[in-house]
């Protein structure tokens, strides 16, 4: 015995999730950066992007990373030798969004793809626990979110994994997209003043351009969302 | 009345009665001083303060020359070390050789320190 109205309400939220999960997860992910505790650790896990990204960027360019610190109020500094400075400041807030963008890319491709990436992230947590980690705090947060991506390895329904990622890169993507503006604080300090000090070209620039980016990787996503 | 001066010249002084002494002294203070000549001034001025400030200490002296004997025996010594050292002295290969080895041992030690300085740090 068949029920048709029953059958017609679950097509309708499939079709009404299909057509709108893009702005879901965007709205998920607004109301847990709005959240005090529990946007904590998502802080920290778009700090240790924008870190991980200058540390790549200095491997990337022959240097070395010498020291990643993750603090908990989300700040971080990452400790470089050697490499192209210009490509490693710029690597950070860039680097954030690329990871953001490429999280929620991936996992939107494929199960495994989601499954394959959050297992590289998962490995990537490891190797700065063991080489780049010098602190109990940078320790703990590493931990912390070496946990949440086991977790989302471990989940039974590899759907879920899936949209988990897919707010995680939003997440990501979302914080990278506010954090150039910190710098307009006329302090001079920072990725934005490295690059006016060795481009002459001013830190404004610089935070646009990040914003830009971070804001073209957003529509970038919303245009593969509708797509799907 | 005869007055003795300091330098031992004698001068005559008519003695005054006490108004009259006193009359002088009020009225002509300037002239109470006597001047002397330039040549037992400056001979007062040398003498004096020679008299003061100079103690002769045999002590001190004794102990000056002692130290400028052992002082000249130390040098002494040091040029025969020099010389006997330069005997010594190794060829100039074998300088390059342990500057080398030397250099090979250091590596570790200015890697460790170029770790130190130069880092750039990234927010």
């Amino acid at each position: 015995m068949s029920f048709p109205s029953t059958n017609n309400n679950s097509q309708t939220s499939s079709s009404f999730w299909q057509e709108y999960h893009f702005f879901i997860l965007l709205l998920a992910a607004i109301v847990i950066k709005q959240l005090p505790l529990v946007s904590i650790p998502f802080n920290w896990l778009e700090s240790y992007f924008h870190e991980i990204s200058h540390g790549i960027a200095a491997l990337l360019t022959g240097g070395h990373v010498l020291r990643i610190q993750l603090f908990a109020n989300g700040a971080g500094l990452c400790t470089t030798q050697g490499g192209i400075s210009f490509i490693i400041s710029f690597a950070g807030y860039a680097g954030a969004t690329l990871w953001g963008w490429g999280i929620y890319k991936l996992s939107s491709s494929h199960q495994r793809a989601a499954q394959a990436f959050s297992v590289l992230i998962l490995v990537l947590l490891l190797c700065s626990i063991v080489f780049w980690g010098r602190d109990l705090l940078t320790w703990f947060i590493l931990a912390v979110l070496a946990v949440i991506f086991l977790l989302t390895i471990k989940l039974q329904k590899v759907h879920y994994l899936q949209r988990l990622m897919q707010l995680f890169g939003l997440l990501i993507l979302l914080n990278s997209l506010s954090s150039p503006s910190y710098l307009l604080d006329g302090r001079h300090l920072g990725d934005g003043a490295a690059l006016a000090s060795m481009t002459f070209i001013p830190e404004i620039i610089w935070i646009i351009i990040w914003f830009v980016l971070a804001l073209w990787a957003l529509y970038s996503l919303y245009k593969t969302a509708r797509k799907s | 009345m005869q007055i003795s001066s300091s330098v031992g010249q004698s001068t005559s002084v008519t003695p005054l009665s006490t108004t009259a002494q006193n009359n002088k002294l009020n009225t002509d203070t300037k002239y109470s001083v006597r001047p002397i000549s330039p040549d037992v001034e400056q001979q007062q001025s040398s003498k004096k303060p020679a008299q003061a400030n100079i103690v002769i200490n045999e002590q001190a002296l004794e102990l000056y020359e002692k130290n400028q004997a052992s002082q000249l025996a130390q040098a002494q010594l040091n040029a025969d070390n020099v010389a006997s050292t330069s005997q010594d002295q190794p060829s100039a290969k074998n300088e390059t050789a342990v500057a080398s080895y030397q250099a090979v041992g250091n590596l570790a030690q200015r890697e460790s320190v170029q770790a130190l300085f130069g880092v750039d740090l990234f927010a």
